[in-house]
């Protein structure tokens, strides 16, 4: 009787969450969508309005190998920040998972620091460090490295250690969080067999990781690619990547239906990567069963 | 577009303008200045939509003391932000303050509403030079608020040679020693301005030309930044560059090896106004701002802490001498200046192509 009736409760609760959920999905999500598609198939007046007559001049120009090479940059420099992200979240994860419990905390508090202030305020922070008259070249400049035009801020490099710096600890938490769930005893039995420290971690660490490490990739990867401000500051927004881009279509160029044929792009791109990784996911979990 | 992102130097000579409450020095009768000539009194909230840091809180609070208006100061960043969110219609607005060209685009669209003249009475402060001007020949759309220019500014310890024009300084000599504002509307206009091009005739012809000459330039160009370009030359990483004359202006306060140019080619004049939007839900507030902002000695706090060009004749006789003589906020030989139209669709063949210029750089 109790029993029926908690898990009464129970299914009324998901119930309400569910359609909370899909309310979500649908106004946040699916209405937006639409509105994205339909405004990159429509036209625009003299102020830039947006008007119901059917074009498909955004698109095509959209499509045209010049935004699509920049589109393949600003892949290029996501893969590359979400690389670096990836690399460096491995052993800052298994640091905080292999400390004791008190310093593990510190340590991912640590991590988390780094919210508490906006993106801007910390590519700003950057900025300073960064430039011709900051710390970084004064250091280097001490130790006899680099003459006396550096030139390290205003640069590609410059705007992806902005994105790492801003990227880095949605690496970390997820990897930490698989981590977490990693039984020691199977590492501890690995080695006592007669494995070598690389290979427990490549046989058993890893697999172990996996969720966390796609987790950390499309935590990055994702939103590195549309990232504009943080770029734009750091890179001196010299060469735009889309996120530039779109936002100066949908700005200072007032042309929101090419702003929106960008976007659509960029959905439908991120659509298949997901599709992709989840089709992969679940054939993996049907191969290991 | 224009940074308002200034230093906060100037606030000792606000103390100072605090108590100074003179009646104007035209002669006029004081009552005119102190009370509205419209028996409305105004009433209830103002929202004010304008450019981010360019509206001094001095100036409200005396308005929101005198009034008993409470002024709601809402911030963009660029004529087009502005204008994208007063389409959008979210919010209902009672003043906004658009340069010129957009004070034609939006008249044009009927999205303003005409100024009363008889209730601003302290319009007769404001210089003739900045009265009738092309874009709204009888002054029916708005009220000049601020002018600039867009000139060259210069780090001359950097920088031997004398600076004269754009061409000077888009040489391959100072490849990645360049900031510019990053503006399509405004980068064109130097373009057509060395080849002797009115920056208001944009077509596809004159694009064309414009377009080989911004081949050789861009690439030149170290740092694309409208919010606060002169950080990058007082950071040290650029040394000469084409920007708004304000942030010009605070860098010459900042050091004095800093100098501002207009270029001999002919240079961007702009000038930003407070308009009434069309539906405006408080005209009367609105007018009562701006007879206010008219003031002298409010219009001199504006001077005090932006320091882009007054109109207003009767402010200026308020300012300092170290104010008078920045080059930047007032040039001595301005030379060939022009204001921006509004061009219509053209501008986002503009956008279009330095756009698509910026985007083969690497």
């Amino acid at each position: 009787m109790s029993a029926g009736a908690r898990s009464w409760g129970a299914g009324a609760a998901s119930r309400v969450v569910l359609s909370l959920l899909s309310l979500h999905a649908a106004v946040l999500v699916a209405l937006p969508l639409v509105v994205l598609f339909a405004y990159a198939f429509a036209d625009r007046d003299e102020l830039g309005d947006v008007i119901a007559r059917p074009s498909t001049e955004a698109v095509r120009r959209a499509l045209s190998p010049l935004y699509l090479g920049v589109l393949a940059r600003s892949l290029g420099a996501a893969a590359a920040v979400t690389a670096v992200c990836v690399a460096f979240a491995i052993p800052v994860a298994w640091t905080i998972a292999a400390a004791p419990p008190r310093w593990g905390r510190r340590l991912s508090l640590l991590v988390i620091v780094p919210f508490f202030t906006g993106v801007l305020v910390r590519a700003y922070a950057l900025m300073t460090l960064l430039a011709a008259d900051g710390w970084v070249a004064a250091l280097l400049r001490a130790l006899g490295l680099g003459g006396d035009s550096l030139g390290l801020l205003y640069t590609p490099g410059a705007a992806m250690t902005g994105l790492v710096f801003v990227y880095f600890p949605m690496a970390v938490i997820p990897i930490q969080a698989s981590l977490a769930r990693l039984d020691p005893g199977l590492l501890d039995a690995a080695l006592d067999l007669g494995a070598t420290p690389v290979r427990a971690f490549v046989h058993v660490a890893l697999p172990a990781l996996r969720p966390g490490v796609v987790a950390a990739i499309t935590l990055t990867f994702l939103p590195a690619i549309g990232m504009f401000a943080v770029v734009d500051l750091l890179g001196g927004g010299r060469a735009p990547l889309v996120g530039s881009v779109i936002a100066s279509a949908l700005g200072g160029g007032r042309d929101w239906p090419f702003g929106a044929a960008l976007g659509a792009v960029l959905v439908t791109l991120f659509a298949l990567f997901t599709f992709t990784a989840a089709a992969r996911a679940v054939a993996g979990r049907a191969e290991a069963s | 577009m224009r940074a308002r992102r200034l230093f906060l130097g100037q606030l000792a000579a606000l103390s100072l303008a605090a108590c100074d409450k003179k009646p104007s020095a035209s002669g006029a009768p004081a009552a005119a200045s102190s009370s509205p000539a419209t028996p409305r009194r105004p009433s209830g909230e103002l929202v004010l939509f304008a450019w981010s840091e360019y509206v001094p809180a001095e100036v409200i609070d005396g308005f929101t003391r005198e009034t008993g208006v409470k002024v709601k100061y809402e911030a963009y960043s660029s004529n087009e932000e502005m204008l994208t969110k007063l389409l959008a219609g979210g919010a209902a607005y009672d003043l906004l303050q658009p340069s010129e060209y957009m004070v034609e685009a939006l008249s044009k669209k009927g999205k303003l509403a005409r100024i009363d003249a008889a209730r601003i009475p302290n319009r007769r402060h404001l210089l003739p030079e900045y009265l009738g001007l092309p874009h709204d020949p009888r002054d029916e759309w708005g009220v000049p608020y601020m002018a600039g220019t867009v000139g060259i500014a210069v780090n001359t310890e950097k920088v031997k040679q004398p600076i004269a024009g754009f061409n000077d300084v888009f040489t391959p000599k100072h490849k990645g020693r360049i900031v510019v504002v990053s503006d399509a509307r405004e980068i064109v206009s130097w373009a057509m301005a060395t080849l002797g091009i009115d920056a208001n005739d944009v077509s596809a012809q004159t694009l064309a030309k414009v377009k080989p000459v911004l081949e050789r330039w861009l690439p030149l160009v170290k740092v694309f930044d409208s919010d606060s370009p002169k950080s990058a030359m007082l950071n040290g990483d650029c040394d000469l560059g084409v920007v708004f004359s304000g942030e010009a202006a605070a860098l010459i306060q900042a050091d004095k090896k800093y100098s501002y140019v207009l270029p001999s080619e002919g240079a961007h004049r702009f000038v930003d106004y407070l308009c009434i939007p069309a539906g405006a839900k408080n005209p009367d507030a609105a007018h009562a701002f701006i007879d206010h902002v008219l003031r002298p000695e409010v219009s001199r706090l504006i001077s005090d802490k932006f320091p882009y060009t007054n109109p207003n004749a009767d402010a200026r006789k308020l300012l300092s001498k170290e104010a008078l003589d920045n080059p930047a906020s007032y040039p001595k030989s301005p030379g060939k200046l022009g204001t921006f139209r509004d061009i219509g669709k053209a501008a986002a063949d503009v956008d279009r192509l330095v756009t698509e210029l910026r985007a083969k750089l690497r």
